[in-house]
């Protein structure tokens, strides 16, 4: 699943039906290479779920267990929420000091929020080059050829 | 030359780039470089954001990971944490001072020009060549600047750089190529013991 298709469909609780708002982002854990929660709303009053109570990523809509499933961000998280770090439009920076234009996308597995790959506007690249996420880049591993 | 080539005032403005984190721990604002050992001895910084101003803190070549043309690269931000003592301590023995402005003669006795920006090789942190701004009859196309190949060490006085007078031939005024002709020029020098 890419991202930008996740991103904006509604989030309804499969106890209720009820739409509980809107995706309007992701946190993504460098670590673990996965995406761990999905924002929901914008601002100051976002929240996020975590993505262990998320039943079902589909075209249609992302399903939760309940309405509990909605809470307040951690500070982890909040950094993400908050804009501090960028997941669309977040700059890729080797680990040799090049750039790699921004990111334009994420494809991931929408079964275990595992993330595959990063797009920027130039390339796609492997997840596993991931090293870390922080507010001024992504940093990536270099590819074997790049100079530098 | 495999490496990249940079101009020394490419990396000034270059943010440094913790590589553990992915944060900007600063901005380059000047090279430090020792003319005796034609080498990179490391960086002075400049405060990000709203507090833009020099920093107390420096960044030592040893803990640079990689220079890029986007970033300085460092492992964490205890790279930055060292005192400017460490880099005032060996610019003074090294004699520091701003090669910038300085004359280059050959020791044919030849003034080449005057020095603009120095060539750094950027796996290695070597000064490879400098730019000169020179003698109009060494300029292959008029009005460019000249790029000289350095040898790994070189005599060095209060204003004047002097190189060997076999460096004229692999004078160039472009940065692509200017590597092959580093090459080149320190392949036939007379080795030194």
């Amino acid at each position: 699943m890419l991202l930008t298709t996740t991103l904006g469909e509604n989030v309804v609780s499969k106890t209720s039906a009820e739409t509980l708002g809107s995706v309007e982002g992701v946190v993504v854990d460098a670590a673990t290479r996965t995406v761990t929660a999905l924002q929901i709303g914008k601002g100051r009053k976002a929240k996020v779920v975590a993505w262990n109570a998320v039943s079902g990523v589909g075209t249609a809509a992302v399903v939760v267990d309940d309405d509990g499933a909605v809470r307040e961000p951690t500070d982890d998280e909040q950094r993400f929420v908050g804009g501090d770090v960028a997941v669309i439009g977040g700059l890729v920076l080797s680990d040799r000091g090049n750039g790699h234009g921004k990111v334009v996308d994420i494809e991931y597995d929408e079964e275990n929020g595992a993330v595959l790959s990063i797009r920027t506007q130039s390339a796609t690249i492997v997840a596993d080059r991931l090293r870390a996420i922080g507010s001024y880049a992504w940093i990536v591993a270099a590819a074997a050829d790049e100079p530098g | 030359m495999s490496g990249l080539l940079l101009r020394g005032t490419d990396l000034n403005t270059l943010p440094v780039v913790g590589i553990d984190a992915g944060e900007a721990l600063a901005d380059v604002k000047d090279v430090v470089y020792s003319a005796e050992r034609g080498a990179l001895l490391g960086f002075t910084l400049n405060k990000r954001g709203f507090l833009k101003g020099p920093m107390k803190e420096v960044l030592a070549y040893g803990d640079v990971v990689a220079i890029g043309r986007d970033a300085v690269m460092v492992a964490s931000s205890s790279a930055v944490t060292k005192a400017a003592e460490t880099l005032s301590a060996v610019v003074d023995e090294s004699g520091g001072r701003n090669v910038l402005g300085n004359d280059v003669l050959t020791d044919g006795g030849q003034r080449l020009g005057t020095v603009i920006d120095v060539v750094v090789e950027v796996t290695t942190g070597e000064v490879v060549g400098y730019e000169l701004i020179g003698d109009e009859a060494l300029q292959a196309h008029a009005g460019r600047p000249l790029l000289i190949p350095i040898p790994a060490t070189l005599a060095v006085s209060g204003s004047v750089l002097m190189v060997p007078v076999a460096v004229e031939p692999f004078i160039r005024d472009d940065l692509s190529g200017f590597g092959a002709a580093v090459d080149e020029f320190r392949g036939q020098l007379p080795q030194e013991a």
